[in-house]
């Protein structure tokens, strides 16, 4: 299957599941194991963290929607060939709106710490001219990340603890020569709530309007 | 267990005793980085590196990237003969770093330069022959990297292509071209109006370079280009789309160098730098090519380099149809060439 038939699949999976089954209501959001596919351009990489909610915001009267806050974090890596890899650490404080259709949208700033291994074998030069390879040369940066997205979440309205989504993401590293070095993302992916991983019991505001 | 011992020592003394396993082929594509002074910068060889023979690319800028450099005519022709190393300075193109800053000054270049060099030579042999290839900016690097004690050594000639090794010099020399050549375009009847907004600007800041009159005179510069009838600057954008995904090319940090303060800050500093007065320095072969239409680094530098130069062998063209970009680039690839083949 080509990968923009897959996504297609992925993006109207849901409708038709939705069309299938009955309304259970808006469950409470559970730590979720989080694996995602993060490419930009043609440059493969992954993204691999753990969502943890710690508050629901609902409606006294119910409402068709309710706002979920989450702390994620992840490990993520990218292979830009002949630039650089990097690897990086990011944790990233979560809004999602969540409608009873499943249906969500949410955005994520982060920040967390990265380090780029150069895209080729590295040497450098001591004053009195000697060459020498350097291993695992590369560098490291301050990371700071914004991310906004959607997707379906399946507990919504079929009870199954799964969820995908797709999000552009941008991630700024500094300093990059001084500077800032920002790279555009793409990540699809999906989120397990893995039963007994790190319970959470997320604290429950009710609004009255 | 002691023949296991052994055989893992011999394993080990055997690895340790090898050198580098570098391929001289005829179609090389390999990445290297070179780091200096905080600065890792990309280094990528191209052709035919059995010849041992390798024209180093000194792009422009500053900030700018070699990505440019790779055109048809170089990927076709030039990279068939000879090896071309594109060579990405310090915040420019795909180079990286932290926190460099405090090495984005003119003299680091030419020490970057000097590292880049010496890394080739260790990698590909000490019998492998470098031409410089400077382009505009990439002149100022080259000078300061030929003027400088005994570099010169290393290289075995070097080739100005439409660049410039004297900033004040330079920004004279444009202003006196944008006013001869506007004038005539005026008298002419042509692109009256722009042409007009030149000149004046021309006469009205007569005297010393500022910075801020340096930068308006590389603007006017790069706007009479368009002005002229019947010459269309090269689009090197252009190289960068067809390029961009076959090249790898990381746009983000190619754009974003170009952008950063540190060249902005370079740039207003080298505004008295100038290295006529230590171009005698140089004895190796020299050639200087230059663009009938370059307002941004006319003709006269080229003229000011050949005069000042030592070199038993020193040669200039001009190329009647170019402007800065190197236009005519079946007629420059020729010409470099030509050049190595009689120098190498």
């Amino acid at each position: 299957m080509k990968p923009i038939s897959l996504i297609f699949f992925l993006l109207a999976l849901p409708s038709w599941l939705w069309s299938q089954q009955p309304d259970p209501g808006l469950p409470l959001p559970q730590s979720s194991l989080r694996v995602a596919a993060l490419g930009s351009l043609i440059y493969p990489g992954f993204k691999i963290g753990i969502e943890r909610p710690y508050r629901v915001i609902r409606r006294e009267s119910g409402g068709t929607f309710q706002q979920e806050r989450s702390l994620i974090a992840s490990l993520g890596y990218y292979h830009h060939g002949t630039f650089h890899d990097n690897l990086f650490l990011v944790v990233e404080r979560q809004k999602r709106f969540q409608w009873r259709s499943g249906w969500f949208v949410e955005t994520a700033p982060g920040a967390g710490v990265s380090r780029t291994f150069l895209g080729g074998t590295t040497y450098t030069v001591s004053e009195n001219g000697e060459v020498r390879k350097r291993t695992l040369a590369g560098h490291t940066y301050a990371l700071v990340s914004v991310s906004c997205g959607g997707g379906y979440h399946f507990a919504a309205r079929h009870g199954k603890p799964l969820s995908v989504f797709s999000k552009v993401s941008l991630l700024g590293m500094f300093p990059g020569n001084s500077f800032v070095y920002l790279r555009p993302a793409i990540e699809l992916g999906c989120s397990w709530m893995v039963p007994g991983l790190l319970p959470s019991s997320p604290t429950v505001k009710l609004k009255k309007k | 267990m002691k023949n296991i011992l052994f055989v893992l020592l011999a394993m080990y003394a055997f690895s340790a005793c090898q050198t580098e396993r570098n391929d001289l082929i005829v179609n090389a594509n390999e990445t290297i980085y070179v780091q200096s002074e905080g600065a890792s910068m990309r280094v990528n060889l191209r052709g035919n590196l059995a010849s041992k023979v390798v024209m180093l690319v000194v792009h422009g800028g500053p900030g700018g990237a070699s990505y440019f450099y790779r055109t048809p005519a170089a990927a076709d022709r030039l990279e068939e003969k000879y090896a071309v190393a594109y060579w990405d300075q310090r915040v420019a193109g795909a180079s990286q770093g932290g926190s460099n800053k405090g090495s984005v000054v003119m003299a680091q270049y030419g020490e970057d330069l000097k590292r880049v060099i010496l890394t080739l030579r260790h990698k590909y042999g000490q019998d492998l022959q470098v031409f410089l290839m400077g382009q505009s900016w990439g002149g100022m690097v080259c000078a300061q990297f030929m003027t400088e004690g005994d570099n010169q050594e290393l290289v075995s000639g070097w080739i100005s292509a439409n660049a410039t090794h004297n900033w004040a010099l330079n920004d004279s020399l444009v202003r006196a071209m944008l006013l001869e050549f506007g004038t005539e375009q005026i008298g002419l009847g042509k692109n009256v109006a722009q042409w007009q907004e030149i000149v004046d600007y021309c006469l009205a800041n007569p005297g010393a370079v500022t910075v801020e009159m340096s930068a308006q005179l590389n603007f006017y510069a790069w706007e009479a280009l368009e002005l002229i009838e019947g010459f269309t600057p090269f689009n090197e954008d252009e190289i960068i789309r067809q390029n961009l995904i076959s090249e790898k090319i990381p746009y983000t940090q190619a754009f974003l160098n170009l952008l950063n303060p540190a060249n902005a800050n370079l740039n207003n500093s080298v505004l008295e730098v100038e290295f006529s007065s230590r171009l005698f320095r140089v004895t190796r072969p020299v050639l200087a090519l230059s663009g009938r239409y370059d307002f941004v680094v006319p003709e006269g530098l080229a003229i000011d380099l050949i005069n000042k130069v030592q070199s038993a062998v020193k040669e200039r063209k001009l190329f009647l149809m170019s402007g800065h970009n190197l236009e005519e680039q079946e007629a420059y690839v020729d010409a470099f060439i030509q050049f190595i083949d009689e120098n190498k």
